[in-house]
């Protein structure tokens, strides 16, 4: 199915180390790329979390320029959307209906782009309910993640820099003059800019030393002066008398940031499966280092001749969210999110509380014997007539819908939604397959269903 | 989908049928048409009473307004069930409810068991009316078999010179000297119509404790129910939420309804239509648990003891009372929840922080008499300080001190070390502390605690907390604990006009304030709706007709009312629905 132009050398006959110029240049379709069914949904995977059919069809009747055009800018009014939801979520009285309301706000937005984006961050910035222990201020947190999603990314950390919850999230309430607190510097220097290997100790000290003053008191943010070291302070190299936002705009000057920046954009939107050579990332982080203009760096990625080689595609495991809002955006219903919140975070994915200050390590660490029980539970349960989700999805509706009338054509649709051609030889008549029971083509074709659901291959984005 | 409305059809039209206890036509009584081994039993004898209510103009009028029903209305579905009627209506030359009442004129019984066995026997007022219904919708049936291409699904047999018919899978019936017999078994449908012909054959009529139960109930109702407990105990679900006692609050309230249900062979309901409500009676055989027992502690001591009567507050919402031994059931707590003895153990550690290392067992819940008490009322919120954006009922409960004048203070110190924690653990979290505050309502000086006003906040949309002003209050023998002081100072007036006297024999007495109820949940109506779109997956209009429906239907509700209790005569129970008109 994939013949690359362009890609030199060797494995699966693609050169790991291709041209850069080539691999960022924007992916033209051609005779031996041709735009199909299979990168268009590949295409929404990735810049979204699946799409349904109709989203398919208009994608490749568009091409896939136009299609990255309508993810960055959809035509709907994504601002009256939002800024509904932003009420709804301002009402949640606990961490676990704002995790259903952002759940349900990623199955209905019109910019699924944004939300992943905002997930991202979420990823990059890892802080959890637990620590935080305000789903007020969590709520400020990941709407501040979402106004900033693809903005620039010294905008973001400075929003984010000056939000309680990321001092309280850090464990970094009170900044001391008499005694520094290094949690924020350290987290600020090792996981959201330069990275392990680009700093020293010294560094996070005197980071330490300009952060402080800065205290959360009563779930709010304060600047307290005496408590400030108004001293010289050196950081990377840089001497003067600074404060916080000193210290964010000098993280941000090293290449390294830039780069361990552009290397997880490069994981979440590429592959998990091969760690990118330097050259190849190369004309990102030169171009991020200048003006940190992350929805820059996206739309290359998302354009890119790489994006839909071999080299991207299937190359990431699907995280929780992911697998099953796949299922649930595919079939083009709704369930309770509140149940789908709980059951994501038994499988791994506890959105608000990521397990560590390095987020979910994701990967094929979302793989285990018991997440892959539990991911066909969940998808049986999603397709369940019985409660949490009371039959909501029904795949055989949907299939008729676009004009797939009876089992076998229904099965066929769903494979063509959510596998496209990559089933092996033999899983495909297995999908297909019906059994005794299935005298009721419904039943038949949401047993074909959670079939798909459970393959290897639905696993992979 | 097209047995389906076969089955639909057929249901409506059992429905539309009916029978009485006593063959009011000359019939044998419907009991002897009924398996002696039934395991449930339920009859509709008068089915006029009871479409008196749910026909009520008002009711009617309320149902078709909601949204859920006006949406319903507008689908297929609905249309073709409204054509179908009006048909009926003209070639019956009656107009439904009129044909409603004449059909189910007789009485309905359903019969569960022996085994997967089910039986529905409806009794016509007026047999031919039965019989010329039954031919449309034979011609309805062969008609949609034959367009689907199932002829067969739709046949006919004789036994014994009765025609049976089947119109769907699982489904047999026949209409033996004016009843329509209708079963899921073409065996069970057999056995019924050989005891209809051989009436000295042996039937349920024949049962003792059928006898025994009919005995026990008021001979006026318009439905009766009758259950075979010792049957129904050998399924594993039902056996299994008789034991399961995990919960020592769930325990302390349920536990006397799961031992009767346990103890007793059988249980008979009895339903009476009063004017706008009805009034379900519930009995059992089994008398007063034998003081040994762990659910003892729910029997009043002597015969003239019982729960006393609920306590009346402004915008009461609910109001529960209960006769419990509290010492009884904390001192045979390794008895009724051997699984959770450590947590019992950690509760048992702090509540000898809070009461300065006392005996939880012996001196303290034996310091508290048996009667207590629960309300839950609607708040008033004070306009300077705000309302919170989900309002919470208050709530509060009342227990007696057996001996005030060294408790109270133990009772005060406790409290105030309780509040003290909480203050402390908020401030660990950098959340805001109560402040504690001592106030007179009439001579009564009680102990409140409250948040600070908010600063800077939405006063129409403020923090949950702020539903919450702690109360503890102790006029004369009565301990109230409170969590908001405006229901505290209302208790203390409501204890201080009262002169309770106990509902002998009574353990609990529930009350439901429809309208109050309404009230609340009015106010919510917001965050029902959202609460619902996230819970359920609904979309916002689905959500509120969802919400719609249930505020309309709790509107109706004028007052529920649940007492229960024990005695040396079968245990009772009763449940009074009082429906809101609005007249």
């Amino acid at each position: 199915m994939w013949h690359e132009q362009g890609e030199r050398d060797t494995r699966d006959g693609i050169d790991q180390r291709p041209d850069p110029a080539w691999a960022w240049r924007r992916y033209d379709p051609d005779e031996g790329r041709p735009w199909n069914v299979a990168r268009a949904a590949h295409l929404w995977r990735r810049a979204g979390f699946g799409a349904t059919w109709s989203e398919l069809e208009r994608a490749l009747a568009d091409g896939p320029q136009r299609t990255v055009d309508r993810l960055l800018e959809p035509g709907s009014d994504v601002a009256a959307f939002n800024s509904r939801y932003d009420e709804y979520e301002a009402a949640s009285g606990s961490v676990e209906t704002l995790r259903a309301w952002w759940l349900r706000r990623m199955i209905q937005t019109p910019q699924p782009l944004l939300e992943k984006m905002t997930l991202f961050w979420h990823n990059h910035f890892a802080l959890s309910a637990s620590r935080v222990n305000d789903p007020r201020l969590m709520l400020g947190y990941i709407q501040r993640l979402r106004r900033h999603a693809l903005g620039r990314f010294g905008t973001l950390l400075a929003d984010v820099a000056g939000n309680p919850a990321l001092l309280v999230g850090v464990g970094a309430e009170a900044n001391r003059k008499a005694m520094p607190n290094d949690q924020l510097a350290r987290h600020l220097l090792e996981r959201l800019t330069v990275g392990p290997g680009h700093f020293r100790g010294e560094d996070v000290r005197e980071a330490a030393r300009a952060l402080t003053g800065w205290f959360v008191l009563r779930g709010r943010l304060r600047f307290i002066a005496r408590e400030h070291d108004p001293g010289v302070k050196t950081i990377l190299g840089q001497q003067g008398r600074w404060g916080r936002d000193d210290v964010v705009r000098i993280v941000l000057k090293p290449p390294a940031a830039a780069r361990l920046l552009v290397r997880k954009l490069y994981r979440w939107f590429v592959s998990e499966a091969d760690e990118p050579d330097d050259t190849l990332l190369e004309p990102l982080v030169e171009r991020l280092a200048h003006s940190y203009d992350v929805r820059w760096v996206v739309e290359t990625i998302l354009r890119s001749n790489w994006f839909f080689s071999p080299m991207a595609y299937r190359r990431r495991v699907k995280s929780p969210v992911e697998f099953a809002l796949g299922i649930v955006r595919g079939l083009e219903g709704m369930v309770g999110t509140v149940e789908l919140g709980a059951q994501l975070a038994a499988l791994g994915q506890d959105l608000c509380r990521p397990p560590t200050l390095d987020g979910w390590q994701g990967g094929r660490w979302w793989l285990n014997s018991a997440t892959m029980i539990g991911r066909g539970r969940l998808a049986a349960a999603l397709l369940s007539d019985e409660e949490p989700y009371s039959g909501r999805l029904d795949p055989l509706a949907v299939a008729r819908s676009y004009g797939h009338h009876g089992r076998e054509a229904a099965v066929k649709f769903l494979i063509d939604l959510f596998l496209q051609q990559d089933l092996d030889g033999l899983a495909g008549p297995q999908v297909a397959a019906g059994g005794p029971a299935d005298a009721d083509p419904a039943a038949g074709v949401r047993r074909a269903a959670h079939r798909i659901f459970t393959l290897p291959e639905f696993q992979l984005a | 989908m097209a047995r389906k409305n076969t089955l639909v059809a057929l249901v409506c039209w059992a429905a539309l049928c009916g029978s009485a206890a006593v063959g009011a036509q000359g019939r044998v009584v419907v009991e002897r048409l009924v398996p002696q081994d039934a395991v449930v039993v339920i009859q509709v004898t008068e089915p006029g009473a009871i479409l008196d209510v749910l026909l009520h103009p008002k009711l009617v009028e309320t149902i078709t307004a909601t949204p859920g029903y006006k949406q319903a209305a507008a689908s297929q579905g609905f249309r073709q069930l409204r054509n179908t009627i009006e048909f009926l209506e003209g070639r019956l030359d009656t107009k439904w409810p009129t044909a409603l009442r004449k059909l189910l004129g007789g009485g309905v019984t359903l019969a569960l068991g022996p085994g997967q066995n089910a039986l529905l026997i409806v009794d016509s007022e007026d047999p031919e009316l039965l019989r010329e219904l039954h031919e449309i919708l034979l011609f309805f049936a062969r008609s949609q078999a034959e367009e689907e291409g199932e002829a067969q699904r739709v046949q006919s047999a004789e036994y014994r010179g009765v025609s049976g018919w089947t119109f769907a899978e699982n489904e047999v019936h026949a209409i033996v000297d004016g009843r329509l017999l209708v079963a899921n078994k073409p065996e069970a449908l057999k056995a019924a119509i050989d005891r209809s012909l051989d009436t000295d054959g042996a039937s349920f009529a024949d049962v003792s404790w059928f006898k025994e139960a009919a005995e026990a109930l008021e001979s006026d109702a318009v439905g009766r129910m009758f259950v075979r407990l010792e049957v129904l105990r050998n399924l594993p679900g039902f056996a299994a939420g008789l034991r399961r006692q995990d919960n020592p609050l769930g325990a302390l309230l349920a536990a006397p309804l799961a031992q009767t249900l346990q103890d007793s062979s059988w249980l008979a309901a009895g339903l009476r239509c009063s004017n706008g409500g009805f009034r379900l009676e519930m009995v059992t055989e089994a008398g007063r648990p034998d003081p040994s027992e762990a659910a003892s502690f729910a029997a009043p001591a002597d015969s003239g003891d019982g729960a006393l009567p609920n306590l009346r507050v402004p915008r009461r919402i609910a109001a529960m009372s209960f006769y419990r031994d509290l010492h009884g059931f904390y001192a045979a707590k390794d008895e009724l929840f051997p699984e959770r003895t450590s947590g019992l153990i950690f509760f048992e550690n702090m509540m000898g922080i809070f009461f300065s290392g006392r005996d939880l067992t012996e001196e303290v819940m034996a310091e508290l008499g048996p009667h207590f008490r629960f309300v839950v009322a609607e708040q008033q919120y004070d306009p300077e300080v705000g309302t919170p954006a989900v309002q919470i009922p208050a709530f509060a409960v009342v227990f007696e001190m057996r001996h005030p004048e060294r408790f109270a203070l133990v009772a005060e110190e406790a409290w105030q070390k309780a509040v003290g924690l909480f203050s402390f653990t908020s401030g660990q979290q950098a959340q805001p502390g109560l402040i504690i505050d001592r106030e007179v309502h009439g001579e009564i000086k009680y102990t409140v605690a409250g948040f600070r006003p908010p600063e800077g906040e939405e006063r129409s949309a403020m923090h949950m907390r702020y539903n919450f002003r702690p109360a503890l209050a102790m006029p004369g023998k009565y301990v109230i604990l409170s969590s908001t002081g405006q229901l505290a100072e209302d208790l203390i007036d409501a204890l201080a006009a009262e002169d309770p006297k106990p509902l002998a024999g009574a353990h609990s007495l529930v009350e439901i304030d429809g309208p109050q109820l309404a009230s609340i949940l009015r106010a919510n109506r917001e965050a029902l709706i959202r609460q619902n779109m996230v819970e359920e997956g609904h979309t916002r209009q689905e959500a509120e007709v969802e919400v719609g429906l249930i505020l309309s239907a709790i509107d109706r509700l004028g007052m529920l009312r649940w007492r229960m209790g024990t005695g040396p005569e079968p245990s009772r129970a009763e449940l009074v629905v009082e429906l809101n008109f609005g007249e």
